[in-house]
């Protein structure tokens, strides 16, 4: 069906207009000093009504971020066993669009492939924010921090490294518990086999980096 | 000659002569929304002809997509039209899942059309502020629809994990399912919605500053407006009752019940007053679809597809009702990994082509407001 828009060509006192939106106006003025809707961290996601301040103060006080934002791609590690997830299976530089991701495999003595990186280097300044290489890893092992904080003084800085990627589970089941809680079984499933795969302390954090 | 002999010649000036005068306006230029030139040719300050230069914002995208696998371009779709990330997902994935045969489950669907309409809803709120920020209130209308557009934001947040650059639909379905909490919310903002609308219509639709620099300026004729290809609330403010969703029926809109609101005039305040209408019966389709994705199982959101797409050779068009226009993808596959052809139908670039003809004849003030009013995006124009 179609209909018509009104195009308010009837009279008008002069100036009504202009009152009724000085109106508006007003009471958002006045209604500024006696409800303060602002989102409190922790408290409420979503401002309710159409009234009051909005502002968040934002390097004091910070809204809540939800458990799906997509941030910048960072590696996982288990906790208990300091083994790091990623087998070095290439999927997720396969699915970077903009082929941000350099793996390397680890190889033993003889030369045979170990799955793990040897080095595992993403250059976080081209990064689209895509998720595409978080959807494309079987291990769990690559997905995407929280951290707002991402602007560093020189470009190869941006260069990140495996020792710089590296986080504990831990961490990532605080910040998005829920995707964790959907991935955990599967990733967990898989790391222990991958530990059987390697040999003894390959592809594990350094002791001293895990307890910091 | 001496200064006597010079003041005493009479002057001879038998006729004041004019000419045209070049203005460039933009491509740095805050009312451009933009990189976007155009070289206005003044008589006075009436304009006789404008003159649109492209490209400053070219990215070479169609060419980009030629070289990534049909996944990788969806985080691309969302650059075109960085304000409606969600719908330029829509027209994308139609496409292929043409191309492929690939079904979409109805969740999936009902979900594509909850976030359509909250893009459409966010594009005309921020569009109407922009608009009067064109006609110089500056900050003050774009502050209430940039405060009604967060609210929409935090909800592509939630379900997508990104407020701007969803990039949340896949082939077959959805990236993930909705979280838990984001139905409640998402009512809360539909319920809320009309009375904004209201506060809005009341802070601005009968203000005389607005109607005086709106009526009877731009007028944009139904034959030219269809000559010129326009779509979207241009179209339809020029008086012809065209929208693809009611054409093409396509996704879940064959089954909802809406209207469509047509202006008479075709100036730029029947396109203010289509967009805030438009708002309301996208408040109207929001209403049912949320009814009807209660209907459908939780967690079934994406259908069978295999890892690496490889489409069989053919090609496909796949078109949606974006905020702006008939927003439309023409791929061409060879049967490979990479698509052969890739290409944008972008609403933007085509409702730009008569701008010449609409703003001849106006002021240079005027000017701003049709562009305004025309609502473009240069990224989606350049691509």
């Amino acid at each position: 069906m179609t209909f018509t828009v009104p195009r308010h060509d009837e009279f008008r006192f002069p100036g009504w207009g202009l009152l009724k939106g000085l109106w508006v106006t007003g009471v958002h003025f006045l209604r500024t000093y006696f409800l303060r809707n602002r989102r409190i961290p922790g408290k409420e996601l979503f401002p309710g009504g159409r009234y009051g301040l909005f502002t968040v103060q934002y390097p004091e006080e910070q809204a809540p971020i939800p458990d799906r934002y997509r941030g910048l791609p960072i590696l996982l590690y288990d906790d208990a066993t300091r083994a790091e997830l990623c087998t070095a299976c290439m999927s997720c530089a396969r699915a970077c669009p903009v082929g941000i991701i350099h793996i390397e495999q680890g190889t033993d003595a003889e030369g045979k492939k170990i799955p793990y990186a040897s080095s595992f280097v993403i250059e976080y300044d081209v990064c689209l924010n895509c998720g595409l290489c978080m959807d494309a890893c079987a291990f769990g092992s690559i997905v995407l921090d929280h951290n707002l904080k991402t602007a560093r003084m020189r470009r190869e800085d941006f260069r990140m490294t495996k020792e710089k990627l590296l986080r504990p589970i831990s961490y990532y089941e605080k910040i998005a518990p829920s995707l964790w809680a959907e991935m955990r079984e599967e990733a967990l499933k898989r790391l222990a086999g991958t530990i059987n795969r390697r040999p003894p302390d390959v592809g594990r954090v350094p002791r001293k980096v895990a307890e910091e | 000659m001496t200064q006597e002999e010079i003041l005493s010649t009479p002057l001879e000036v038998e006729e004041l002569e004019t000419e045209t005068v070049p203005l460039n306006v933009g491509p740095q230029h805050p009312s451009t929304h933009g990189v976007f030139r155009m070289v206005v040719k003044l008589q006075g300050e009436t304009v006789v002809d404008l003159d649109p230069v492209l490209g400053y914002l070219h990215r070479c995208q169609e060419k980009l997509a030629e070289g990534h696998t049909y996944l990788q371009s969806i985080p691309y779709t969302d650059r075109l039209d960085y304000v409606c990330a969600m719908t330029n997902n829509h027209p994308y994935v139609m496409a292929v899942e043409k191309l492929a045969g690939i079904e979409v489950p109805r969740r999936a669907e009902c979900i594509r059309v909850i976030m359509d309409e909250l893009t459409r809803i966010m594009n005309h709120a921020l569009l109407v502020g922009f608009l009067l920020n064109d006609m110089g209130a500056w900050l003050t209308p774009v502050q209430y629809g940039l405060r009604e557009r967060e609210k929409i934001l935090d909800l592509f947040e939630m379900a997508s994990g990104s407020r701007m650059m969803c990039n949340y639909m896949r082939f077959g379905g959805v990236a993930r399912d909705l979280p838990d909490d984001f139905l409640p919310l998402l009512q809360k903002v539909v319920d809320d919605f009309p009375g904004f609308i209201d506060e809005y219509e009341r802070l601005l639709t009968t203000n005389e500053i607005l109607m005086s620099r709106c009526k009877y300026v731009g007028i944009l004729p139904p034959d030219r407006a269809i000559a010129y290809g326009v779509t979207g609330p241009v179209l339809r403010a020029s008086g012809v009752a065209y929208d693809i969703r009611k054409v093409d029926r396509y996704s879940l809109y064959g089954e909802l019940d809406f209207d469509i609101p047509v202006g008479t005039v075709g100036d730029t305040y029947d396109r203010y007053l289509v967009r805030i209408y438009e708002m309301r019966q996208s408040i109207r389709i929001l209403r049912q679809a949320i009814e009807r994705l209660k209907e459908t199982p939780p967690g079934d959101i994406q259908s069978k597809v295999p890892k690496t797409l490889r489409p069989p050779a053919g090609e496909a068009y796949a078109r949606i009702e974006s905020p702006k226009g008939e927003l439309g993808f023409y791929i061409i596959s060879d049967g490979g990994e990479k698509p052969y052809r890739w290409r944008v139908r972008a609403p933007s670039f085509v409702n730009l082509t008569p701008l010449a003809e609409m703003c001849r004849g106006h002021k240079v003030a005027d000017l701003i407001i049709i562009f305004g009013s025309i609502d473009i995006t240069m990224a989606e124009v350049d691509r």
